[in-house]
């Protein structure tokens, strides 16, 4: 195609059918199903829209996989035409990332999430509960994290040699949860607008460098933050797998614990603690937290108005920009809706320059950690990465391309989310098949800016 | 000496788990599943009607889902069922309808969605080869690089498949007033034989099977494997227009001389109602009968064509629909049948073929018939080539409600009798209707038949579809004489 044609081209094509690719049902003039409810299975079409943006249906082929064929099969439990085996349903239960996508292409409006989320909670009331869960669930009843850690070893990371930054914010949280707990400070007489970090176990025992680098953002911004000494899981995965009844426990302490203190915003790095108080939280406390919840990707934009402050990359210029994609994490983006602040916060900083996937926003791949299946299916979860993978490698080559006719040097670029699972699934395919690439958090992007 | 039931059913196991292991030796064991959640999952259409129709005969369900990668692992798939004698159920996206899609007879389900790889595009010579399995979407994406699209796709096109578009006839869609139906684009098909045998067919074949006989033979003669189509360049322009009337006569009218207008042709032309438009997309600001056309070509062509039909509308008192409706409409095209689901818990449909000259018949008929057994109701026609249309019935019921859930498919059952009588006839065939075509068109069913007793005399591959059923016309009869009685 020439040049003039293909412009064309592109003016027609996005404007219909004809190749307008797998956008969601996103007309406005389009009325709300009549019926919402756990059982929204029931008016499930099957269409198939949902197969095709299902990565686990497109990494395994099986119709069980995918939303449309789970509504069958709990179409069928209901009816009793089939029987429900409590060993061999597992696989059809539990192989989903509950990455939503499937809610968003729904042109029957259907809560999938919602449903496969009641599904799961129904199967495990029934008995259902693969071996790996199991042990997940006693360390997080026990031990108030899920890695078999010892509680008392939660705030290891934050020592004064190695994160004085977060150090000094438990300090801070310790002395202010005795004085609460002492009578000498009462909720009501704080006057500042006071910010707690829920730190959430994997930064806290896996995945150090988050924890690290988002106490030293908040730091350099002059937030005086606190941390919860006495913060436990917050129950995502439990949610998540079908094991509510075991997370409500755990709602309750961190709710009262987090009111007890009278801190009026919880920052997050981690996108699965966000999504559940966002979600599951509010729903336990009919919408009445009594704080207000932030991800890093919006309290730093945020702030950074607030202050009047800029921000620069300090390892590279405008001139010369760290040309990165961004990975919207499914806790974040169709969970939460949280798709234009980290946008916007990497708009802010000098020296970083944003280039899009094909697959983004309410249409972004799932990374395929989501729902369990990282523990329960390695392997799936490890492919969906892969797949993921070489969609950012595709933008780069398009990036790249397009330096080349901009005689730019090309310069190392790097895949970012904001989210601690899809880091480490991605990176973990990363470096079985493309060593070279790297995966990180945004906040370690943040970590070497500078504030001012 | 007969041997005792479990005696039986030990060794029907022990020769389900040989043939397993045979299959898993030429296709990956993760693709060949006995799993009876995803046995379930892959037994149906977009109808639920299909196992209802089996319920009471247990081994309708099937034994195995196996999912073929290649021409060769699909060959000897069916070469080993043959071998076996175990029934086998074509299937892809299952984006089909009354159960075309179903097992009916046990076996093994052939899920063909693996094999959705692109071959060759050949930017040059316009054409296209690929797995029959690859989605339309998938497909349009990969031409779309070259500058290419296809000829024509079905409104579907976000899930179908290329194959399934191929065996279900391909009459009515995206492109096919302007450019031809699926038939014309197809320069060959590889169809792997109900022997396993592999062949490959084109228009100057002179085998057993032509390329007629295998367009929308609901895949009873072999699994279609790979597609070859001829493409055609993308578009420069495009522009859309829509009519409202005040009466059906004068839509109709319309919609006629937009398509016989042989200069300019629409990309996509369709008629619907008020209650059509409403219930896919809320709001409509019109009159009682829509007339939608898509105009697609280099821009002198589309503004010709928009031209036209903008003075054949003034002479027809037209009310011109607004700018960001047709646009809407057309960005959601696929999405409009299934948006009406949202306005109910149990969304029931009917297709019909209808020739030109009997639209208005079709209608009034229609009418009349609802006008008896009041539900919520849509009528959405899309046009074919020059000739025919699909008519597409929505009855909007509520699941908990089983007295208007038959009373509407009676209704439907007079309209689909009425059609046949007048020379016209459904346009998708599946298990539960195929018993209409048997009845109504002898002859065409006779030649198909004999050509299956032929090619698979042991009846093995997708079986009741089109030479036989298992319904009676006279028990279908009675159960809908009852149901109006008690609606």
């Amino acid at each position: 195609m020439n040049e003039k044609v293909s412009e064309d081209v592109k003016k027609v094509v996005t404007s219909g059918p004809t190749v307008s690719g797998m956008f969601a049902p996103d007309q406005e003039n389009l009325v709300e199903p009549t019926s919402k409810s756990e059982e929204d299975y029931e008016r499930c079409t099957q269409c198939g829209y949902c197969r095709l943006v299902c990565r686990v249906y497109n990494t395994t082929y099986a119709e069980r996989d995918y939303a449309g064929g789970r509504n069958r099969i709990l179409k069928s439990l209901k009816k009793k035409e089939i029987a429900f085996d409590k060993e061999k349903i597992i696989d059809a239960i539990y192989q989903c990332m509950l990455c939503g996508n499937c809610r968003t292409v729904c042109p029957s409006g259907i809560d999938t999430l919602e449903v496969f989320q009641t599904y799961r909670r129904t199967a495990v009331r029934k008995g259902v509960m693969p071996e790996k869960l199991q042990i997940l669930k006693n360390s997080i009843l026990t031990n108030k994290n899920p890695f078999l850690e010892s509680g008392t070893d939660r705030f290891n990371w934050c020592d004064s040699q190695s994160c004085n930054e977060g150090h000094k914010a438990y300090e801070r949280g310790a002395e202010h949860a005795r004085k609460i707990a002492f009578g000498e400070l009462k909720p009501s007489d704080i006057e500042e607008h006071l910010v707690g970090y829920f730190v959430g176990c994997t930064s806290a025992y896996r995945n150090n460098e988050l924890s690290t680098a988002t106490s030293r953002i908040l730091d350099k911004m002059g937030v005086k933050f606190i941390v919860f000494p006495d913060e436990y899981c917050c129950g995502s995965v439990l949610f998540r797998t079908g094991l509510e009844d075991d997370a409500i426990e755990l709602v309750h302490y961190n709710v009262d614990m987090i009111r007890k203190l009278g801190v009026n915003e919880i920052v997050f790095s981690c996108a699965g603690c966000f999504s559940t108080f966002t979600t599951e939280y509010n729903k336990f406390t009919e919408g009445d937290l009594g704080f207000e919840l932030s991800h890093m990707v919006q309290f730093v934009p945020k702030v950074a108005k607030q202050k009047g402050l800029k921000i620069r990359y300090t390892k590279r210029t405008k001139e010369d920009p760290l040309i990165v994609t961004y990975h919207d994490p499914c806790h974040l983006g169709r969970y939460c809706n949280v798709y234009d602040e980290p946008r916007e916060l990497i708009d802010m900083i000098e020296g970083v320059k944003l280039i899009e996937m094909k697959h983004n926003r309410e249409m972004s791949w799932c990374c395929g950690a989501g729902g369990g299946v990282r523990a329960l299916y390695g392997e799936i979860s490890t492919d969906i990465a892969s797949t993921r993978l070489d969609e950012t490698v595709a933008c780069w080559e398009d990036i790249n391309e397009d330096r080349l006719k901009e005689a730019i040097e090309t310069n190392a670029e790097v895949l970012v989310s904001a989210c601690v699972f899809c880091k480490n699934n991605l990176h973990l395919a990363a470096s079985q098949t493309k060593p070279d690439l790297p995966v990180i958090d945004l906040s370690q992007i943040l970590e070497d800016c500078e504030f001012y | 000496m007969k041997m005792n039931k479990a005696k039986v059913e030990e060794k029907q196991e022990i020769g389900k788990t040989k043939f397993t292991k045979e299959i898993e030796e030429f296709i990956p064991p993760a693709h060949v599943s006995t799993d009876m959640y995803d046995i379930e999952a892959t037994s149906g259409d977009l109808s639920l009607l299909s196992k209802y129709h089996y319920k009471f005969k247990q081994d309708y369900q099937a034994t195995h889902v196996v999912r073929p990668g290649t021409t060769e692992e699909l060959s000897n798939l069916m070469k080993k069922c043959r071998e076996y004698s175990i029934p086998m159920t074509i299937r892809a996206a299952g984006s089909s309808c009354y159960s075309s899609s179903t097992p009916t007879n046990g076996g093994v389900i052939i899920d063909m969605r693996r094999m959705d790889k692109i071959y060759e595009i050949d930017a040059n010579n316009k054409t296209v080869r690929c797995g029959a399995g690859i989605s339309w979407l998938r497909l349009i994406e990969a031409l779309l690089e070259y500058g290419l699209g296809p000829k024509c796709y079905p409104t579907s096109y976000k899930s179908s498949c290329v194959g399934g578009f191929v065996v279900t006839s391909g009459k009515v869609g995206i492109g096919v007033l302007k450019n031809g139906i699926m038939k014309d684009a197809i320069k060959s098909v590889v169809l792997v034989k109900t022997d396993g045998s592999v062949e490959t067919i084109s228009r100057n074949s002179q085998g057993d099977l032509s390329l007629d006989d295998i367009i929308g033979s609901f895949g009873i003669f072999g699994a279609v494997a790979e597609v070859e189509l001829q493409v055609s360049s993308l578009y420069t322009s495009m522009e859309m227009i829509g009519y409202s009337f005040k009466t059906f006569k004068m839509a109709v009218e319309f919609f006629r001389i937009l398509k016989n207008n042989d200069t300019n042709r629409p990309f996509f032309l369709s008629l619907s109602d008020k209650n059509f438009e409403k219930y896919a997309h809320w709001t409509f600001p019109s009159r009682t009968y829509f007339v939608y056309a898509v105009y697609s070509d280099d821009p002198s062509a589309t503004s010709q064509g928009v031209s036209f039909a903008k003075d054949a509308a003034l002479k027809l008192d037209g009310l011109g629909i607004e700018d960001w409706y047709l646009k809407e409409k057309w960005r959601n095209l696929a999405d409009t049948e299934l948006n009406i689901g949202r306005w109910c818990q149990n969304l029931i449909f009917q297709e019909y073929w209808v020739s030109d000259n009997r639209i208005e018949d079709f209608y009034n008929f229609y009418t009349e018939k609802i006008s008896k057994q009041k539900y919520r109701n849509a009528f959405y026609l899309m046009s074919g080539a020059k000739g025919g249309n699909r008519i597409k019935l929505f009855g909007l019921s509520d699941i908990k409600n089983s007295r208007e859930f038959f009373g509407i498919k009676a209704v439907f059952n007079d309209i689909t009798i009425n059609n046949y009588k007048n020379k016209d006839n459904l346009y998708t065939l599946g298990v539960v209707n195929t018993f209409y075509f048997l009845k109504y068109d002898p002859e065409r069913a006779e030649y198909l038949r004999k050509l299956k007793n032929k090619l698979d005399p042991e009846d093995l591959v997708n079986s009741y579809r089109l030479v036989k059923a298992k319904m009676r016309p006279w028990r279908v009869g009675l159960l809908f004489w009852i149901a109006k009685l008690l609606y």
